[in-house]
């Protein structure tokens, strides 16, 4: 029986036995995250859409022989999409961060936008120079909004480990970005 | 932008591990601003659509699969017997109940014991010490 109460649970279980609106949901519910995780860490928007591709694929082989009671579904599908991320890095350097500047259609205005595009740049810029842990670390935790355990989980640390990759990952990025301030 | 090759741990000398722990400084308080500056990653309509066709094709080439078939009507009979169980109570469920009736079964039908009667078989009379007649042991 299932110790965590996994809220991805029902719907693994239907797209497992083949039904497409479970999938579906599954798809919606988990894809922003994935690409935002895998889009901060590559810096490469189609690279990030073959990772995510990868980690849906394997969600699916997954899914008929998922059985509740472990860790929490979001956490594996998580750790494969960044285990994929570590693997492209450390086959090859990736070329581009085409994704660096984007900006969402909502800006108030033009100024604010170039403003706030520039500053975006800088920092996607800063996290991209992070060594890989580091960066996962501050991706998952600020950027993505995940908790420090359920971060721990999927970067297959302890949070003790983890409070220390922030803090490093924070100092660097405060050195990189402190003309920000004046 | 430069090419990404940060795929090594670089160490600072004086490591910080309270960092996570610690009060928001006016550092702390502009790096989340600017943390706060970057937009939410896009995710486009026919990236979206791609991934549920890839879901359709799986689930069509598993259902084509040798044994698919066999295996989806168990599931469903499984699901019918005992929803949202796993496979192995129900396995044990049914093995147990096939040994046990198995077991009756064969008391049933087998015939009763011969030993077990008050008359002596035939094996015991060839088996008889030589120098004892049965006929006087009876006290006639």
């Amino acid at each position: 029986m299932a110790t965590i109460e996994d809220p991805d649970a029902e719907l693994v279980a239907r797209a497992g036995k083949g039904d497409s609106r479970a999938a579906e949901a599954l798809i919606r519910r988990h894809l922003p995250m994935l690409m935002g995780l895998a889009q901060r860490m590559l810096g490469h928007a189609g690279e990030a859409e073959d990772v995510v591709q990868e980690s849906f694929l394997r969600l699916w082989k997954q899914a008929a022989n998922w059985r509740p009671g472990g860790a929490k579904f979001s956490t594996w599908l998580y750790r494969v999409a960044l285990n994929q991320c570590y693997d492209r890095l450390r086959r090859k350097p990736i070329q581009g961060l085409d994704a660096a500047g984007d900006i969402q259609d909502s800006a108030p205005d033009p100024e604010s936008a170039l403003v706030a595009s520039g500053l975006s740049a800088r920092v996607t810029k800063a996290i991209a120079e992070l060594p890989v842990r580091q960066r996962a670390a501050i991706v998952l935790c600020h950027l993505e909004d995940c908790g420090n355990i359920e971060a721990a989980e999927i970067l297959g640390i302890s949070v003790e480990a983890l409070e220390s990759l922030l803090a490093r990952g924070r100092r660097a990025l405060r050195e990189r970005l402190k003309d920000l301030k004046a | 932008m430069g090419p990404m090759t940060g795929t090594s741990e670089e160490e600072p000398a004086d490591g910080d591990l309270s960092g996570g722990v610690r009060d928001m400084s006016g550092d702390d308080a502009a790096l989340a601003f600017a943390l706060k500056s970057l937009p939410p990653a896009r995710v486009s309509e026919a990236f979206r659509d791609k991934l549920v066709r890839d879901f359709e094709h799986w689930a069509r080439a598993r259902s084509e699969r040798p044994w698919a078939a066999v295996r989806a009507r168990l599931a469903a009979a499984r699901e019918t017997l005992w929803p949202g169980a796993s496979s192995w109570p129900l396995a044990l469920a049914f093995s147990l109940s096939f040994v046990v009736g198995l077991t009756a079964g064969l008391a049933l039908l087998e015939p009763p014991d011969r030993h077990e009667s008050n008359e002596p078989s035939l094996i015991a009379l060839f088996d008889s010490p030589e120098g004892i007649d049965l006929r006087e042991s009876g006290g006639g």
